[in-house]
């Protein structure tokens, strides 16, 4: 088979961004190619929820579908902050000292190559940014405002909401909408129960999480049936990751080519600054692909090192780098975790993963960051991490503890608003190469006292719903003591003045006109916690129909 | 914030192994089965047998905690020289000894010291029969749960 020509427009990667862009184009009547360097996944038999030991096993890692990478500077164990230490009540008592180098997770930075992206183990949390945030330095002098308005991009969530299937009730949030939830909500389970009743009590107001996992049956897909392992997989495919929503009705137009296992490994720009070509690595074969219109998804860590990776002798910094900010403004998951056994509580383990949220829980730090209930993205929904992570001791006495305890564990997790630091950012690393002999990326990420000061907010928010829950803690883990990121942003953020952006409010690169970013690259600030591939998907759809 | 992957916990366990071998003279020559006679004795302490669930080497732990501490490395000599060091305690190797001097033993090992060896394995060991044991079907009794999420899953 070649690939080489036939198309009108070229995807590379297939996650949020790329998913949402190629069906955009398909349904605009353009013939697309989607070039995607991991595998292609078969849920029902791939996915591990089904058998016993599950628990054991996460989200699966075949060979190449996970980057090499290397990390660079994570920052230090800062004495000062010894208090943002994780600890758990079973786990290992022990940890790296202060002024240790802050060390990267076992997930470091988590994502998955593969048809769908890093949607296939997103948990499916479809949050429209606050429409504050498009505005934030102008109303906060903090972080940088965005160069389009959340108005511009209401009509396009309507449609990824559409597409992907979002469950909610609409109840007020601060983000107007034009239209309803393609779905009604999910039930919430017993732990979102109890931090509702408790956030009234306090003054934290928690709600449904508008969450794409299907409430009832929709489109050709079942609805979810609360197994609660929304980031192992979903085997029912009832979650809305891209390959079972934008790429499976993008192929019925018949407009659609997607070749898995394309690593595509350099951009060639012509004379004019258009791209001409991209190389590829397809199955471990060498082949060219002509790029009359070209959309770089391949998120944000691989989108800067391609780009980067594409330096040439009339490009000596890369291609769409004439700024130089491709890589830099690396935006991390400031995260934090609380968790507590509330005594009297049964079935926590029951219900959606992240079925309730709390959007403003600080009135000190407005959009600053929310919360939300995590105790099964948290994994408390077996009994291997009750047993290691939340109870203590051995025998008899620890088997019945579990019995009595188990269901109980609530746990509120916390996202927020990160400024990144100057010394955070994706670079080529200078030794380590990977299987194709190519340099492989290397992220750089410190946290700034600032950030540090807002961890402590979202952990005393985090403690004080719980503690009013009558929990009793027992483990919590955030960003200060290792480098965990889930959504990463920035480094190719786009923006309206081409010495300080990669490209135009649109995605369209400043410097060449036929190539368009449409990851979360992009994303010139993190937002005030809300999950972001919702609006990944929005400014893709918005993108292609202007490069169409 | 993501779970920690079960998967990847063995790569801290090693490391966590490799901190403490050093603080013991004979690190790395001891090895081989013989050494590990205790092992079962130790994990049925940990997770002995109840009413409703099967004890540690009843579910087989025992062998797989020998696959997964491999031929070599820090976590099998580890074991190597914890198990060791239970065994000359008292007269008799530990599992010779009645049960209410293991339970003692190990309660011990419990509120040691996580820097040395009996700390670290006491901490590793249990873990790991834990996740072993905890990940059998047959240890679910009493639990409100399926061997597996799927199918039936757990609606709110
Ligand atoms: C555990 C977890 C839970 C999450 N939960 C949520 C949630 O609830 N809600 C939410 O909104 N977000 C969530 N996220 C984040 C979300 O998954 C990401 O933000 C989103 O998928 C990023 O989209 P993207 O298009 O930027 O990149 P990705 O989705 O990562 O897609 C990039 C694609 O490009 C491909 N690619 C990379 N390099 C190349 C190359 N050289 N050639 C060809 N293809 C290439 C990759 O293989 C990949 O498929 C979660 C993430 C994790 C890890
Ligand atoms: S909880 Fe629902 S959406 Fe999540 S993996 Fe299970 S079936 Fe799929």
């Amino acid at each position: 088979m070649t690939i080489g020509s036939g198309h009108d427009a070229v995807v590379i990667g297939s996650g949020a961004g790329g998913g949402a862009v190629a069906w955009q184009l398909c349904q605009m009547g353009l013939k697309v190619l989607v070039l995607e360097a991991g595998p292609a996944f078969d849920p029902p038999t791939d996915y591990p929820l089904t058998t016993a030991g599950w628990e054991r096993r996460g989200f699966p890692s075949p060979p190449g579908s996970r980057a090499m990478l290397r990390y660079g500077d994570l920052g230090t164990l800062d004495p000062d902050s010894e208090d943002l230490a994780s600890w758990s009540r079973g786990g290992f008592p022990w940890r790296l000292p202060s002024g240790a180098a802050r060390p990267p997770s076992d997930a470091g930075y988590s994502h998955v190559m593969g048809l769908g992206g890093s949607t296939l183990h997103y948990v499916g949390e479809s949050h429209r940014l606050h429409p504050d945030v498009f505005r934030r330095h102008s109303l906060t002098g903090q972080g940088r405002d965005w160069p389009l308005s959340y108005d511009d991009l209401e009509s396009y969530y309507s449609q990824a909401e559409q597409v992907i299937g979002v469950a909610s009730d609409g109840a007020a949030d601060g983000r107007p909408r034009a239209a309803p939830y393609p779905l009604p909500p999910h039930p919430l389970g017993p732990g979102a129960r109890a931090l509702v009743a408790a956030g009234a009590r306090i003054g934290q107001r928690w709600q449904v999480n508008p969450r794409a996992a299907l409430s009832q049956p929709y489109n050709d897909r079942p609805a979810c049936n609360y197994c609660g392992g929304c980031s192992r997989g979903c085997p029912l495919g009832d979650k809305g990751s891209t390959d079972v929503t934008f790429l499976r009705q993008a192929s019925r137009t018949g407009r659609l080519s997607v070749v898995p296992e394309a690593i595509v490994t350099r951009l060639l720009a012509g004379p004019n600054g258009r791209i001409v070509r991209a190389d590829v690595i397809v199955q471990g074969r060498a082949e060219t692909v002509e790029t009359p219109i070209l959309f770089l998804c391949a998120g944000a860590v691989q989108t800067p090192r391609l780009l980067l990776l594409s330096a040439s002798a009339d490009q000596p910094l890369g291609l769409a780098n004439s700024s130089d900010q491709v890589g830099r403004n690396f935006i991390e998951t400031l995260a934090w975790r609380s968790t507590g056994l509330v005594a009297g509580l049964k079935g926590s383990h029951r219900g959606l993963p992240a079925d309730a949220i709390c959007w403003a829980p600080d009135a000190a730090d407005p959009g600053g960051f929310r919360l939300n209930h995590t105790t099964l993205e948290a994994g408390l929904n077996g009994p291997i991490a009750y047993a290691n992570r939340l109870l203590s001791g051995h025998g008899v006495a620890l088997k019945e503890a579990l019995r009595n305890q188990f269901g109980s564990a609530v746990s509120v997790g916390a996202i927020g608003e990160l400024v990144p630091d100057e010394r955070s950012r994706v670079t080529l690393d200078a030794q380590m190469r990977d299987a194709l002999g190519l340099p492989v990326a290397q992220i750089s990420s410190v946290l700034t006292p600032a950030a540090l000061d807002r961890l402590r907010r979202m952990r005393l928010a985090a403690r004080a719903v719980l503690a009013e829950a009558g929990a009793e803690l027992v483990e919590e883990a955030g960003s200060r003591d290792a480098f965990t990121a889930t959504h990463v942003f920035g480094t190719a953020r786009m923006g309206t003045d081409p010495t300080t952006s990669v490209t135009d409010p649109f995605g369209r690169t400043h410097d060449h006109p036929n190539l368009w970013v449409a990851d979360a690259s992009l994303f010139p600030g993190s937002g005030g916690g809300e999950s972001p591939s919702l609006t990944i998907m929005a400014l893709a759809l918005r993108a292609a129909k202007a490069a169409a | 914030m993501t779970a920690p992957s079960l998967e990847r916990r063995r790569a801290l366990l090693v490391m966590l192994s490799a901190g403490v071998a050093p603080l013991l003279p004979h690190a790395g020559m001891a090895s081989g089965s013989q050494d590990l006679a205790s092992l079962g004795a130790v994990l049925d302490i940990v997770f002995p047998s109840d009413a409703l669930c099967p004890s540690a080497t009843e579910l087989g732990v025992d062998a797989m905690i020998r696959e997964a501490l491999g031929p070599q490395g820090p976590l099998l000599q580890l074991f190597t020289l914890a198990l060791g060091w239970m065994d000359g305690i008292a007269d008799r190797p530990f599992h010779e000894l009645p049960t209410a001097q293991r339970t003692e033993i190990v309660a011990a090992m419990a509120t040691s010291d996580f820097n040395e060896i009996p700390g670290r394995f006491y901490h590793i060991a249990r873990a790991l029969t834990l996740e072993f044991a905890y990940a059998a079907p047959e240890a679910l009794g009493g639990l409100p749960l399926h061997p597996a999420p799927q199918p039936e899953g757990y609606a709110p």
